[in-house]
């Protein structure tokens, strides 16, 4: 990872999606992943984008699945974090819980967040 | 209700178009995994098109920028100098961007003018996709240009629309270097018994052997009859559609000759016709036999005569060919004498009936889409009134003229665009609701969709109503910008702007009044058609058919004997008033046609026969119908086989054939020269019923006794005094106790016939209330906007009028008159083009004149009213200006 450093926060949350669906990720359970968590309508293209980003990146492997036939025979694309992903995360997490720390925020009105 | 599993095709195309094709497989695949799961039964299939559709368009959105982003990096880097071709591209991205912004800073008007927009061109796409499915497309068959359908015709005109003898097909047969190919065939109804305990009604044709050579089907699997076999008649087989073999042969190629029960005699299935198949009448025909199994001793019209023609050989020639074969035969055959034939191309038999109807309804749609540019002119010439200053700004900064208009016309692309998009989804929603709604009459309306074509036709009317509707405020901007100094005054004071909007109104009210008066001629045709004399009551009566196969019913005292037993049982069910057979429903376009004469007739030699329609009935079913007797009886007990052969004829044929007197006694005989055995007695007159549609006069009609002319399939009417169709279970019931192996079809009440022989103008009308309806909102939102407007401008001019004396009366009297005198010019206009546009419409009224005044009169009133309407709220604001709060603004 470069020096900029912080992950973008959608980067993010894909990179989190995707551990959440563990071996078998690939984009339509992400890109479900992201909506059922987060209450927003997601792009299948953002998804692919940021995926694609991340891969470019190093953050992340795919590999491609067996042929399956309700995919008109097309195989599925799996991903995977590699190690510097995680490290990535890692890193993120602990600049985030920094930044964090000593903040106390009112919160919003209705109780969302 | 059945729901379709495939994605919108739409989407699939656009991201086809605009997306390179390893990210458009990958999109669809994916989304097409989450759209099955959409599919669940709690969801509306609504909804998943939505989503997916959505989910393609974002995802588009996303992709093509950062494959954008990607190569305007990669540029940057190699470091290439700026060439003026990406000068002009890059200043129409930022035009593009800066277009956008506008109209996102102004959102009502965005939003007002898009889903104006989309309204009218989502209306004009889902009509246009209709039109060209149904209008323009080609036949599914080979060469579907070189098949034609004749029609035998008498020469003196009393037959037409008619059918050919076996040998006259034989004839044409040998004429190969005109005709590829001949074919014929018959309707029939066939009783299917499956597994020897269940019994089906199912609808075919008794065919020739060439028959599907002239529309070149190949069987999907085993073989059709050869012509060989046909001409022999010995072959008991059968060929299927695929349909068919999956419902009733469990889609099993084993099925291939095996044998099945066809009104009681074992037929060899040869062969299965593929899915894709459909039977030109575009009616369910499942089961094709050999003519020969039941014909071959038919020498009367019989034969519904398709033909393919040799290539190169007009439809003139066929049909000269055609004549000179029966001229031949009619030399030394007199069956033959005196017909003759006429051809019709197929795609006009196909479409021929509903092409004025559907034609009409997109010139409609057109209008709707005109009142919409209309209406979107006037809201752009409004905004580009406040935006003067902005424009004579940039204008003194060094912005061409050219420039400020390219600035402009690509705003209103913007908004067109926006109101593109929304209307493919009008489109989509439109589409189904007139696909789901449309009757059955209409060929080929289950295939209607959006697909490249379409959208085309739709991105293209986009493109043009952007034009349309920009032109006028795109004139008056470069005027308004050559005056920088008065921008700020905004005096609504230029006649020519006056007259613009004016014109504006205008327009709008005379297409409104237009599309509003076919509307309302539709609306009194259908009336029309509800008032007429049908011949019976609709209320209160089931329908259903029955057929007594023969290897069961052999002989004609059998199927009377059941017939008999059937109407017994049925008349003691609670609540059963009446009860009948005919061998004809209502309105039902079917049955046979003879002629007779009387032999008064004959003795005066007159050699023409009056042409009727022959019906079969039994007792009470006169009574069921509802049908009045006029003088003598129903037919009863009275008429045994063995007995005098009886009849009862329809007050029309009472009339000409017995014009000075009682007609119940006399006597009748079939053609114009009787033989012995050829008369029978009259022994009743009933009311002239309506058999062939709700439309016509009906011809007489002639009925036999069906004991002494019994048929086996026969349509049972049954007259309760509750909800009709409750009695259908326990009649069924009834048949089903009296034989289970007689199928009961075609269930439905007289009620229905009516209404669905009604369908196709009903549904027509009422496309025409919808963009009717539209049309008028549209119209009052433009009045009233163009007032509001003009109101507004003149603000400084009222609260100076009213300092000087003026009343809120005299105010709000200039305001309405202003707008009325619009509206009048509207009227007067519009009447002149519907008098016009209306006459396109004649083919498709009933009973009232395409200018009937009646409409147009209501019209106008009705439209006057909302007019006045929509200019008194402006006007009464205008009337409540307080003169001192303008002044003080000064």
């Amino acid at each position: 990872m470069g020096k900029t450093g912080v992950l973008g926060s959608f980067e993010e949350l894909v990179l989190l999606a995707l551990l959440h669906q563990g071996p078998d990720a690939y984009s339509v359970p992400i890109r479900r992943e992201l909506e059922a968590r987060s209450g927003a309508q997601v792009s299948m293209g953002a998804v692919y984008a940021t995926l694609d980003r991340l891969e470019d990146k190093g953050l992340i492997r795919s590999r491609s699945g067996d042929r399956t036939a309700a995919r008109r025979g097309r195989p599925r694309r799996y991903y995977e974090l590699s190690p510097t992903g995680a490290a990535e995360l890692h890193r993120t997490r602990r600049i985030r819980d920094t930044m964090w720390t000593g903040i106390e925020l009112p919160e919003p009105e209705g109780g969302e967040a | 209700m059945t729901r379709r599993a495939t994605p919108p095709r739409v989407a699939d195309w656009i991201a086809g178009l605009l997306l390179e094709a390893d990210d458009a497989r990958r999109l669809l695949d994916d989304l097409a995994d989450e759209y099955a799961e959409f599919q669940r039964p709690h969801r509306l299939w609504l909804a998943a098109d939505v989503w997916y559709l959505r989910q393609v368009l974002t995802s588009v959105w996303v992709l093509r920028r950062t494959s954008a982003t990607r190569t305007r990096g990669f540029k940057a880097q190699g470091g290439g100098g700026v060439t003026g071709g990406s000068m002009g591209i890059e200043s129409l991205a930022r035009d593009v961007g800066y277009a956008f912004r506008q109209l996102r800073r102004s959102p009502t008007f965005t939003l007002t003018a898009a889903l104006t927009l989309a309204l009218g061109i989502g209306a004009t796409t889902a009509i246009f996709s209709v039109v060209r499915t149904v209008l323009l497309d080609a036949l599914p068959y080979d060469h579907p240009e070189r098949i034609v359908r004749a029609w035998a015709h008498t020469d003196d005109g009393d037959i037409t629309d008619f059918s050919f003898r076996v040998v006259e097909y034989e004839q044409l047969r040998g004429r190969s270097d005109v005709f590829e190919a001949v074919g014929a065939e018959f309707p029939a109804s066939f009783t299917v018994l499956i597994d020897r305990q269940e019994a089906h009604q199912v609808q075919g044709r008794m065919i020739t052997g060439d028959f599907f050579d002239v529309f070149g089907t190949v069987p999907e699997l085993g073989t059709m009859f050869s012509p060989d076999e046909i001409a022999a008649g010995d072959r008991v087989v059968a060929v299927v559609t695929h349909g068919f073999w999956t419902r009733f042969l469990g889609g099993d190629p084993a099925a291939l000759g095996s044998t099945i029960d066809i009104n009681g005699n074992p037929f060899t299935v040869v062969g299965v016709l593929p899915e894709s198949y459909a039977h030109i009448s575009g009616t369910d025909a499942q089961i094709f036999i050999p003519f020969t199994l039941g014909t071959s001793g038919w020498i009367a019209h019989w034969l519904d005569l398709f033909v393919r023609l040799q290539p190169g050989v007009a439809a003139d020639r066929a049909q000269g060919e055609i004549n000179a074969v029966l001229d031949a035969i009619g030399e030394t055959d007199r069956r033959s004498a005196g017909w003759h034939a006429t051809v019709e191309e197929l795609h006009e038999m196909v479409v021929g009936d509903v092409r004025p109807a559907i034609w009409a309804t997109f010139a409609m749609v057109g209008l709707v889409l005109l009142i919409a540019c209309v209406n979107v002119a006037n809201l752009t010439l409004a905004r580009s009134t406040t935006r003067t200053e902005e424009l004579s700004v940039r204008r003194a900064l060094g912005a061409g003229r050219g420039r400020l208009a390219r600035q402009l016309l690509v705003e209103n692309l913007a908004v067109a665009s926006v109101g593109g998009v929304l209307g493919l989804g009008v489109a989509m929603v439109g589409l189904r609701a007139v696909v789901a709604a449309a009757p059955p009459s209409i060929p080929r309306i289950a295939d209607v969709a959006l697909d490249p074509l379409v959208l085309g036709f739709s991105a293209t009317v986009t493109l043009s109503t952007a034009v349309l509707f920009g032109l006028a405020p795109m004139l008056q901007a470069g005027r308004g910008a050559m005056h920088p100094g008065l921008a700020r005054r905004g005096d609504g004071g230029s006649p020519s702007r006056g007259g613009l909007l004016g014109g504006l109104v205008v327009s709008e009210v005379a297409l409104a009044l237009m599309l509003l008066v076919s509307t309302g001629l539709m609306v009194r045709t259908l009336a029309e058609l509800d008032r007429q004399e049908l011949g019976f009551q609709r209320g209160g009566a089931a329908t259903f058919r029955v057929s007594v196969p023969s290897s069961r019913y052999p002989t004609s005292a059998d199927t009377h004997d059941f017939y008999t037993r059937l109407r017994a049982e049925l008349m003691s069910l609670p609540g059963v008033t009446a009860v009948g057979a005919g061998s004809d429903l209502p309105v039902s376009g079917e049955g046979a046609v003879a002629s007779v004469t009387t032999a008064a007739r004959v003795e005066a030699s007159v050699d023409e026969a009056v042409t009727v329609l022959q019906r079969r009935a039994t007792a009470g079913f006169f009574g069921a119908l509802g049908t009045p007797l006029l003088s003598g009886r129903e037919f009863d007990g009275r008429d045994r086989a063995d007995g005098e052969t009886t009849a009862i004829i329809s007050a029309s044929l009472a009339r000409t054939l017995f014009p000075d007197g009682e007609a119940v006694g006399q006597r009748i005989g079939w053609g114009s020269a009787p033989d012995e055995d050829d008369w029978m007695t009259v022994v009743g007159v009933v009311g002239d019923v309506r058999y062939t549609e709700v439309e016509a006069v009906p011809d007489p009609q002639l009925y036999q006794a069906h004991p002494q002319s019994a048929v086996r399939q026969m349509a049972v009417v049954v007259r309760t005094d509750g909800d009709p169709l409750a009695i259908v279970d326990p009649a069924r019931n009834v048949v089903r106790s009296l034989d289970p192996l007689v199928p009961v079809y075609d269930v439905g009440t007289l009620n229905g016939l009516v209404d669905l022989a009604l369908a196709g103008r009903r549904f027509t009308m009422m496309l025409f209330a919808v963009f009717g309806t539209v049309a008028l909102a549209l119209t009052v939102g433009g009045i009233y906007g163009v007032l509001a407007f003009v109101v507004g401008r003149r603000r400084r001019e009222i609260g100076v009028r009213m300092a000087l004396g003026a009343r809120s009366g005299d105010v709000s009297g200039l305001v309405l008159g202003q707008g009325l005198r619009f509206v009048l010019i509207g009227l007067v206009l519009g009447g002149v083009g519907a008098l016009g546009a209306t006459r396109l419409l004649e083919s498709l009224l009933f009973g009232v004149p395409a200018t009937d005044p009646a409409t147009f009169g209501a019209v106008a009133i009705l439209l006057s009213l909302v007019g006045w309407a929509a200019c008194w709220i402006p006007a009464r604001r205008a009337a409540r200006t307080d003169p001192m709060a303008v002044l003080r603004e000064e």
